[in-house]
């Protein structure tokens, strides 16, 4: 019910009511910090837009170009990267295509059987409304635009915090910074320059190394929906909140019949990749390893590699890996 | 005098010591640069600085790209950060911080870490009073790559921000190839 009144705010008089002075009557229909969510997924579907943002992490910067295209057949997006080694990432629909001109590779990823977005949508923010808590923050400037900040904040530590601005007219996500339990800032994303709509070329999607990765290696991930708990594997259990997404069977660095489950809590996503052992893979360390608001942890089990991706705190990836059985 | 004023910033002056030191930080300007240039370190520790800062980083990735080269030598900060959980490692990660913070500071405040040797490296990603890292990979760069790349899809941002997220992935491979 709520989601219907929230899409009816959406509509173009929703989206001119924020801009009004606040009263009484308008301060009753402003959408909620989960209304707010729902606008800012939405906004990724409906939106063109051009910009750059930069990602860092601890002391670390990275700066890309991004060109976001809406066609009728869904999103095709291009990053590009701006410093350093060059490379470029494509989205079509469920088809990601990489370029990796330092290695002269270009890998090829497809999401298999990804379900449509409202269905997956309010799905999501059931999940994510019952693992966080969510609040309105004060409206705040990034990349010139007014931004209404929203904070997500666990509700247990086996996950972590999130702060996101939002562009007031179209909902489109600026900022988002990534928090661990001690409100220290893990990573953030933030667009420094963009324009949303107006004439977007679309000669802009086509990637720049796209005639000379004629000659590169191309690996293809292959990816396939799979059913792991037939095929042995099962999480005996998980963290409050975490439920299967998805079951897959992909091709990894050569490697192939690698396992991926893929767990969420309507927010964080954490992978669990199951791959057999083989002589032409270096064994990997047992341990645990990160990246801004990512945690690896890798643990052996039997003749294969568990390996649980995510981000969320070390606590919750461990404990995932550590619930992965094999069971013939 | 360096090493007083980062007992001064620290809180960790006698009282007397106190008001003599911040008297010559009235007069002498590379102390106050150098009192500058700590906090700023501080702060960058602490996650304090980040986006607020990038419009002036990006301006300056635009005008002088070569001098940014150093920052992407392969520092141990460029590494994936692994944990240790030994009580001594933690210590060892608090003495970096010291020494990071009390190390000369004449690069430009937002890449002097970047560019420094691996001293400020592990440090900077991690406060000290988490869990300390043993700078040595144990995966192979490569395989993380793949890793970040097949999980990406599912990322909640990849939701929000759609192929934003991505830009994770560009930063193992600038550490894969730099090693």
């Amino acid at each position: 019910m709520m989601f219907s009144r929230a899409s009816r705010l959406f509509g173009p008089l929703g989206v001119l009511s924020f801009l009004l002075p606040v009263s009484a009557a308008i301060a009753q229909t402003e959408p909620s910090a989960l209304q707010w969510l729902q606008r800012i997924y939405a906004a990724t579907q409906k939106l063109s837009y051009t910009g750059t943002f930069v990602y860092q992490q601890g002391q670390q910067v990275e700066t890309s170009r991004i060109i976001h295209i809406v066609e009728a057949s869904g999103p095709r997006e291009r990053l590009e990267t701006l410093d350093g080694i060059p490379r470029e990432i494509v989205r079509t629909g469920d088809e990601v295509v990489c370029y990796l001109p330092g290695s002269m590779t270009v890998k090829i990823d497809k999401q298999p059987g990804r379900r449509a977005f409202p269905e997956v949508l309010s799905e999501q923010l059931r999940d994510l409304s019952e693992n966080y808590s969510l609040k309105k923050g004060e409206v705040e400037r990034v990349g010139g635009y007014s931004c209404q900040v929203i904070a997500l904040e666990p509700k247990d530590r086996m996950r972590y915090g999130h702060r996101l601005w939002a562009d007031l007219n179209t909902g489109m996500l600026l900022k988002a910074k990534t928090f661990d339990e001690n409100k220290e800032v893990l990573e953030q994303f933030a667009f420094t320059q963009l324009r949303i709509g107006g004439k977007i070329g679309r000669d802009q999607l086509k990637p720049r190394y796209f005639r000379q990765s004629r000659d590169w290696r191309v690996e293809d991930s292959g990816t396939m929906r799979a059913n792991l708990a037939e095929a042995g594997w099962t999480i005996r259990s998980r963290p409050a909140g975490f439920r299967t997404v998805t079951e897959l069977m992909r091709t990894m660095g050569g490697t192939s019949g690698v396992g991926h489950i893929v767990l969420s809590d309507g927010l964080a996503a954490i992978s669990v990749f199951i791959q057999p052992a083989t002589n032409k893979q270096p064994t990997p360390q047992p341990g645990l390893a990160r990246q801004g608001a990512i945690n690896v942890y890798v643990r052996p089990v039997g003749s294969y590699w568990v390996t649980v991706v995510g981000e969320a705190p070390p606590e919750s990836v461990k404990y995932i890996a550590n619930a992965v059985e094999y069971h013939r | 005098m360096k090493e007083k004023l980062s007992a001064l910033i620290d809180g960790e002056l006698q009282s007397s010591d106190c008001q003599a030191h911040l008297g010559r930080l009235r007069t002498d300007t590379e102390l106050r640069r150098a009192w500058d240039a700590y906090h700023l370190i501080g702060d960058a520790l602490r996650g304090h600085i980040g986006a607020d800062l990038t419009g002036r980083v990006v301006a300056r990735l635009q005008e002088e790209p070569t001098v940014l080269a150093p920052q992407r030598k392969m520092t141990a900060a460029g590494r994936l950060a692994w944990y240790a959980t030994s009580a001594a490692a933690s210590v060892a990660a608090v003495i970096l911080v010291v020494l990071t913070a009390s190390s000369g500071w004449r690069a430009e405040p937002q890449f002097a870490a970047g560019t420094g040797t691996g001293v400020s490296g592990p440090v900077i990603p991690v406060a000290a009073d988490q869990p300390a890292i043993d700078a040595t990979p144990r995966l192979i760069g490569a395989e993380v790559e793949n890793y970040l790349l097949a999980h990406q899809p599912y990322s909640h941002t990849s939701a929000m921000q759609g192929i934003v997220p991505y830009a994770r992935t560009v930063a193992v491979e600038r550490r894969t190839v730099r090693k």
